[in-house]
């Protein structure tokens, strides 16, 4: 087997999958046991537009981190910029 | 295999890691200034944080054959404060004369807001004053793509300013880049959840080359590994990377970044192997 798809790096990136895939179920249960509509919420909206990122390549990593930043304003100084970041990719200090 | 880790912060290590680091193969650190996990609240508090990265840090490392070098600044997280802030960077001269010290670091932007970026913009005025080497911090997360931009564009400003002083630090995949474009330095960190893992940052320096590239772990008080630098040798030969290529990455580029400092001595395993080494010849 090649590089390209040895099967430590498949085994690797299986499990990648397989852990991303638990988290979104985990995430629909909860919400389901707590009752909270997840299409109310941005990340969920975030994170399922990342997941549909990841079915076209090449170029999927930058796609998804540009996805999950805040946009860069060129004309930032002349507007005075943010005061602070409330992207709801931000996480707090 | 010999390497530097040019990001870590030692002083909230436990000496256990200088033991940890020596076996794997550091031969020197470099520690920039950063954020204790709270807002101090005086100048004199970061005087004695510079001594203790400029004199207690250096000792320590000494004990394992490390050598360590600092990099001084107020760090983006506390800049909020700018009177603070000001009055710390008219104290940051006072140590710029210790052969260990690198320059100006890690200065950048944490939530990108408008205090962060006078403060940044006042401490690259000072590097630039003092003809010291920079090194900056990008933000986490989605404030890294929008933060990241607005540094290039500051440092701009500069037209004097040597890019090949500078690092862009924290670099990932969509900030890489425009900051190798520029001429700067890029340091990929090897941190959970927030930074690079090795195997992300071997894809970047086979789609970007070695050139004024860097690998380190910013290891700090929080959930971090020291060991970051060699887990990227391991990844490296797992490609089959050659050594010459690695030890470029790990020991060679973090030397030559080094050695843009005016001060700057070599650590003394590196100088005595070169003076064998010639010896031999």
């Amino acid at each position: 087997m090649t590089r390209v798809l040895s099967d430590q790096r498949f085994l690797a990136i299986r499990s990648l999958v397989v852990e991303l895939s638990a988290a979104l179920d985990r995430v629909e249960r909860h919400a389901a046991e707590e009752s909270v509509d997840l299409d109310e919420n941005i990340r969920w909206r975030l994170l399922a537009e990342a997941v549909a990122r990841l079915a076209v390549g090449p170029g999927r990593v930058e796609a998804v981190q540009e996805l999950f930043s805040d946009a860069y304003e060129p004309e930032w100084r002349r507007t005075g910029g943010p005061e602070l970041s409330e992207s709801p990719g931000c996480c707090g200090r | 295999m010999n390497y530097v880790d040019p990001h870590i912060h030692m002083v909230s290590r436990v000496t256990d890691d200088y033991e940890s680091l020596a076996r794997m193969g550091c031969v020197a650190v470099s520690e920039p200034a950063f954020w204790a996990g709270f807002d101090r609240r005086s100048a004199d508090g970061f005087r004695d944080y510079f001594r203790q990265i400029t004199e207690v840090e250096p000792r320590r490392a000494a004990g394992y054959g490390i050598a360590h070098y600092s990099w001084l600044c107020i760090n983006a997280k506390e800049a909020e404060d700018v009177k603070l802030a000001r009055e710390v960077i008219a104290a940051i001269p006072e140590f710029l004369s210790a052969s260990n010290v690198l320059g100006i670091g890690e200065i950048g932007l944490n939530k990108n807001t408008r205090n962060e970026a006078t403060v940044f913009l006042e401490q690259v005025e000072l590097a630039v004053r003092h003809d010291e080497t920079i090194l900056i911090h990008t933000p986490h997360l989605a404030d890294k793509l929008r933060g990241t931009r607005m540094i290039l564009d500051m440092l701009a400003d500069f037209p004097t300013l040597d890019h090949g002083r500078v690092v862009i630090d924290h670099v990932e995949e969509h900030t890489i880049r425009p900051a190798l474009d520029a001429g700067y330095w890029a340091g990929m960190t090897l941190y959970p959840v927030t930074k690079c893992s090795p195997e992300r940052a071997c894809d970047l320096v086979e789609r970007y080359g070695a050139e004024r590239l860097l690998v380190n772990s910013a290891g700090d008080w929080g959930p971090s590994r020291p060991a970051a630098v060699p887990d990227f040798i391991v990844a490296m030969r797992a490609r089959g990377h050659a050594e010459e290529l690695i030890e470029r990455m790990v020991l060679d580029n973090p030397l030559e970044l080094f050695s843009r400092c005016r001060r700057y001595v070599p650590p003394p395993r590196i100088a005595n192997m070169n003076t064998t080494t010639t010896a031999r010849s």
